[in-house]
C-alpha cells in the first residue's frame, strides 16, 4: 500500500514538474532579459476613478472585470499613444484617432504600418464608452476590451503580434512598474496583452464630451440659440410641424446623438444587397438584411471629422446634406426613413449650424487626452 | 388507555404533517404568450410581398414591432397580477424566414399565483408615467435604452410602434417606395382586453398565443384600407395614420 502511494505520489510530481517545466519555457522567451522580474517592492495602491458624466447622460456601464482607477487610466492614455504597439515603431493607435480631429485621422482611409490602406474611415471615439452595440463600423467587437486587441494585429493597421508587444514591455524601462501600479502584478512577465487592452479601455471610457453649445443649448438650456441654429434643431428632430423634418434624429438621437445601432444609410446603388462593395455589418451577422449597415457614428465633434460616411466618400458636411436631401438610393434594407427632403438653402445651411455646434473644443483640448509622451 | 392517546397523538401529528406536505407544492405557475405577426391570412415574413387592397398594389415590410407593457392577468374576484413592466416585440429580426415567422416570439412570465384568470390585459406602447422617463434612464439592453432606438426628443415620448417597409403602388414589381410609420405620445397608449380564461397551474406552464394583423393595423373604419402613396410618413402627434394604427392595435391584436 505504502509502495503505491510513493508510486503515484512521485508520478504525480514528475506530472507536476514537467507542466511547470513546459509552463516556464512558454513564459521564459522575454524572461532571458529580465534581471529584475521581481515587483513586488513597488506600492500596488490603486486609485479608483469615477469618470464624470455630464447631466442627462446615460450610465457608463464599466465592466466589473475592469474597475477604472488612475494609474489604469494613465497606463492605458501612455499605451494609446506608444508607437511601440506597432511593428516597426511607426504608429500608435493614436494615429488614427488624433484628439485634433475628434479622435479619428481625418482620412478616407488610414494607412497601416506597411503601406497598406485599409478599407474603411476611422471612427471618432467620442463618448465610445457609451457604445454598447459593438464597435468598429460593423460591430465586430463586443467591448472596448476586445476592440483594443485587433488593430495591433491586423496586417493593415499596425501589424504587430501581441506576444512582440507584451515582450517589449517587459522588458522597457516603465511599463513593468506602470503595470504593477495599475493591475498589481507581482513579476514583469504577468503582463498581458488582455491587461494592456483592459488599461487602453480604461483611458477610452474617459473620452466624455458633453461641453459643446449644443449641450449648453438644448439639453441645459443656459443660453438661447440663434434663428439659425433652432432652424436646425427643428429640422433635425422634427420639433416644428411648419417646417420638414429632416429625419436626422433617428439614427442621431439622445443625448449622445447617435443610438450606435446600424443603418443602411442609401449611400450605394445596388440591384442585390449582397452587390456591396463593404457589406458591413452583414459580414459580422451574416443576415442578408444586414448587408451594407453601418454603426451610425455619434454626431457630435462632427465638424472635426470629414470626411464622412465608412468609406470617406464626402469631404464636406454640405455634400452629406446634399445626399441625405436627395433620398439616396432605394433598397430592401435602407432606412425607411430616408427619402427626398426638399430642403431649402436656408434650410440645408441651418443643419450644418446646427452640426457646428456639436463641436466640443473643451473635449478635444483636454489636456488628459493627449500624447503624454510629448 | 394511555396506548389510545400515544396513538391519537400520533395520528394528529401525522395529520397535520400530511397538510404541511400538501401546502409545500408549487403555489406559482408560468404563462408563455408567444406573440406572432400576420398580414391577413398569413404569417408576415419580413422582406415579402403582399397584396395590399389598394389599387393592386403589394408591400413588404422590414420593420414591424411594438412595446407591449402593463401585462396582467385579473381574475373574478378583480386581483390583479402584473406580468411585465416592457418588453419589445419586435418581429424584424426574427420574422425573416417562414418557420420562424410561424413560431412566433415567446416571452415567458413566471411566478403567477395559481388560479384562473378570466381576463387579460396588454398595453401597446407605455403609460404616462413610464413616458416621463428617458432612454438615459435604462440600462443598455433595456428596452426603453438608448441603443433600442425608441425615443423621439420632439414629442418627449417613446415610440409606441414602428411600421416600416416599401410599397409598389403601380402593381409592377417595383418597391421603390418606403413607408415609416411611428406611433408615440401619452394620448396614443393603448390597452387591449381580452376576455380569455387563463389558468394557471400550480408549478406548470400555461400557454396563449397573441397575433398581429398588420393589414388591419391599414384598415379605415369605412373598411378600405389606408392610402400609402399619399402619406408614407407619419411621426408626427396628430397625423391621421399614427391615430389609425394605433386605434386599430385592439381590434388587430387577437388571443388564442
Amino acid at each position: 500500500m505504502r509502495s503505491n502511494f510513493s508510486r503515484i505520489w512521485a508520478v504525480g510530481m514528475a506530472v507536476g514538474l514537467t507542466i511547470f517545466l513546459i509552463g516556464s519555457c512558454c513564459k521564459d522567451e522575454p524572461q532571458s532579459d529580465c534581471t529584475d522580474c521581481d515587483l513586488t517592492g513597488i506600492p500596488y495602491n490603486p486609485t479608483p476613478y469615477t469618470v464624470s458624466i455630464p447631466a442627462d447622460f446615460p450610465q457608463l456601464e464599466i465592466p466589473a472585470t475592469n474597475p477604472m482607477t488612475e494609474e489604469g487610466i494613465a497606463l492605458g492614455r501612455r499605451l494609446f499613444y506608444d508607437k511601440r504597439l506597432s511593428a516597426d515603431s511607426s504608429m500608435a493607435c493614436a494615429s488614427c484617432h488624433l484628439p485634433e480631429f475628434g479622435f479619428t485621422d481625418a482620412k478616407a482611409f488610414s494607412t497601416g504600418v506597411d503601406g497598406i490602406m485599409g478599407k474603411r474611415s476611422s471612427m471618432s471615439l467620442t463618448n465610445i464608452g457609451f457604445a454598447y452595440h459593438g464597435l468598429f463600423w460593423d460591430g465586430r467587437a463586443a467591448t472596448l476590451e476586445e476592440q483594443a486587441l485587433l488593430p495591433v494585429e491586423d496586417p493593415i493597421e499596425l501589424h504587430e503580434n501581441w506576444p512582440n508587444v507584451v515582450a517589449k514591455l517587459i522588458l522597457s524601462t516603465e511599463y513593468p512598474t506602470w503595470f504593477r501600479q495599475a493591475f498589481g502584478i507581482k513579476d514583469k512577465r504577468d503582463i498581458t496583452k488582455e491587461l494592456a487592452t483592459k488599461a487602453i479601455a480604461q483611458f477610452e471610457r474617459t473620452l466624455v464630451s458633453g461641453q459643446s453649445r449644443y449641450d449648453a443649448l438644448f439639453i441645459r438650456f443656459e443660453d438661447f440659440p440663434t434663428e439659425e441654429e433652432q432652424l436646425g434643431y427643428d429640422l433635425f428632430f422634427d420639433f416644428e410641424p411648419t417646417v420638414p423634418d429632416a429625419e436626422c434624429g433617428h439614427c442621431h438621437g439622445s443625448v449622445l446623438l447617435t443610438t450606435n445601432n446600424y443603418f443602411n444609410n442609401a449611400i450605394d446603388s445596388v440591384g442585390s444587397l449582397t452587390e456591396f462593395a463593404d457589406l458591413g455589418r452583414g459580414t459580422v451577422t451574416g443576415e442578408y438584411l444586414d448587408n451594407g449597415r453601418f454603426r451610425a457614428p455619434t454626431l457630435r465633434n462632427i465638424a472635426l471629422t470629414a470626411p464622412y460616411m465608412h468609406d470617406g466618400r464626402f469631404q464636406t458636411l454640405e455634400e452629406v446634406i446634399e445626399h441625405y436631401n436627395s433620398g439616396g438610393h432605394v433598397a430592401e434594407n435602407y432606412d425607411a426613413n430616408m427619402h427626398p427632403l426638399g430642403l431649402s438653402q436656408k434650410q440645408k445651411q441651418a443643419l450644418i449650424t446646427l452640426l457646428h455646434t456639436m463641436t466640443d473644443t473643451s473635449f478635444v483640448q483636454n489636456p488628459s487626452f493627449q500624447d503624454p509622451w510629448k | 388507555m394511555k396506548n389510545l392517546w400515544v396513538l391519537w397523538g400520533a395520528m394528529t401529528i401525522l395529520m397535520f404533517a400530511g397538510c404541511d406536505k400538501k401546502n409545500d407544492g408549487p403555489q406559482t405557475g408560468s404563462l408563455e404568450l408567444t406573440c406572432k405577426a400576420t398580414f391577413g391570412a398569413e404569417d408576415l415574413v419580413i422582406g415579402k410581398a403582399y397584396a395590399y387592397p389598394v389599387n393592386n398594389s403589394a408591400l413588404k415590410f422590414y420593420l414591424v414591432d411594438y412595446l407591449m407593457s402593463n401585462v396582467r392577468l385579473i381574475n373574478s374576484d378583480g386581483d390583479t397580477v402584473k406580468l411585465n413592466d416592457v418588453d419589445i416585440v419586435d418581429f424584424s429580426t426574427v420574422n425573416t424566414d417562414p418557420i420562424q415567422a410561424a413560431a412566433g416570439i415567446t416571452f415567458r412570465f413566471n411566478d403567477i399565483p395559481a388560479g384562473e384568470y378570466g381576463t387579460l390585459i396588454v398595453g401597446i406602447g407605455v403609460d404616462t408615467l413610464v413616458n416621463r422617463t428617458k432612454p438615459q434612464d435604462y440600462p443598455s439592453g433595456h428596452p426603453l435604452s438608448i441603443g433600442a432606438n425608441r425615443y423621439w426628443d420632439a414629442w418627449k415620448s417613446f415610440i409606441f410602434t414602428k411600421t416600416q417597409g416599401l410599397a409598389d403602388m403601380a402593381g409592377n414589381g417595383v418597391f421603390n417606395l418606403p413607408f415609416a410609420y411611428h406611433t408615440g405620445g401619452d394620448a396614443l397608449y393603448r390597452e387591449v382586453t381580452f376576455q380569455k380564461t387563463t389558468s394557471i397551474e400550480g408549478g406548470k406552464t400555461a400557454t396563449a398565443r397573441m397575433e398581429l394583423d398588420v393589414r388591419a393595423l391599414l384598415q379605415q373604419q369605412d373598411g378600405t384600407y389606408w392610402d400609402i402613396e399619399a402619406e408614407p410618413n407619419a411621426h408626427t402627434p396628430g397625423q391621421p395614420a399614427m391615430l389609425l394604427i394605433m386605434d386599430n392595435y385592439p381590434d388587430a391584436l387577437q388571443l388564442f
